[in-house]
């Protein structure tokens, strides 16, 4: 059982870190290294994508509650592509096709417009491979905070 | 048209440097390229910054960290560089490197003797020699 080693408060360098302890000597963890318990209350934060044969076929095998799509009953099996604009899991899983041409972590943060608020993110795309080659799974990781108003704008990099 | 900057984390591994993770942030990528060679592999590791003009569609690469351990070895081999570089004519360096080689040069020449106290003493010990010979044969025609 892996468990984060450093104090690094910041959701996306703890899940980086967690990663490379799962993946050890090897070049990619697998998905099955992926274990809830392993990420306590950052597992809220979490989603788990099943990588197609073609990237735009790519569906969602899990997706935390902190990033949860409201009007989604069931999560398992939707298509990434599917997923709603304006949401911190649209922009937190846009660049997944990036993660899987370069083979390494990506980790990118910005900023939208919802109604009168702004939100600002950071998020995390990490490979996952069952045989050490193919990158079968991406493990994504994203946080955000609400902004409302124009005073008060957080810095992507501040989001722990 | 925008400029995209990112920041390539590199560990180096098997001998040549590998991409580790990519962010968009360079605070971000720093405290990874620190956390990693603080950690129990204690890898080298270097921050890239990628500077992407979409407009021209050029992309510039600068290392804007190394690890310690990669700027001790850099500094070193800049240095054995620059020992084994020639001096540039007319600098102060090259006219010190002239009179240092002109002093040894004459140095070097006052500790040989010359061609002319060879022959002399070549020819006072024949002529010792032939007086020598001569005297023996004067005192023998005494006796």
């Amino acid at each position: 059982m892996a468990t984060f080693l450093s104090g690094e408060r910041r959701l996306v360098m703890r899940i980086l870190e967690l990663w490379e302890n799962l993946r050890g000597a090897r070049r990619f963890p697998s998905v099955s290294d992926v274990e809830s318990a392993d990420l306590g209350a950052c597992w809220a934060n979490c989603f788990v994508i099943a990588v197609g044969a073609q990237p735009e076929l790519s569906s969602f095998r899990y997706v935390g509650g902190g990033l949860l799509i409201p009007d989604w009953d069931e999560v398992a099996g939707r298509a990434v592509a599917d997923c709603p604009e304006h949401t911190v899991l649209r922009h937190a899983s846009s660049y997944m096709t990036k993660v899987i041409h370069k083979r390494v972590p990506i980790s990118i943060g910005g900023d939208f417009d919802v109604d009168e608020s702004r939100i600002v993110y950071r998020s995390i795309i990490l490979p996952l491979s069952d045989d050490g080659t193919l990158v079968n799974f991406l493990f994504g990781a994203a946080n955000c905070r609400l902004v409302t108003g124009a005073g008060g704008l957080a810095s992507p990099a501040d989001i722990r | 048209m925008a400029t995209l900057i990112a920041y390539e984390v590199h560990t180096y591994e098997h001998g040549s440097w590998q991409i580790a993770s990519l962010f968009d942030d360079r605070e971000l990528a720093l405290i990874e390229a620190r956390r990693l060679e603080e950690g129990l592999r204690h890898r080298e590791t270097r921050v890239v910054e990628e500077t992407h003009d979409e407009e021209s569609g050029r992309t510039k690469s600068k290392v804007i960290y190394s690890s310690p351990k990669i700027r001790t070895a850099e500094s070193a081999a800049a240095q054995a560089t620059q020992t084994a570089q020639p001096a540039k004519p007319g600098t102060p360096a090259a006219v010190r490197k002239h009179r240092r080689t002109r002093r040894r040069r004459s140095a070097v020449a006052e500790k040989q003797p010359s061609l002319m106290v060879i022959g002399l003493t070549f020819f006072l010990i024949v002529g010792f020699g032939i007086a020598a010979l001569i005297a023996l044969q004067h005192f023998s025609n005494l006796g």
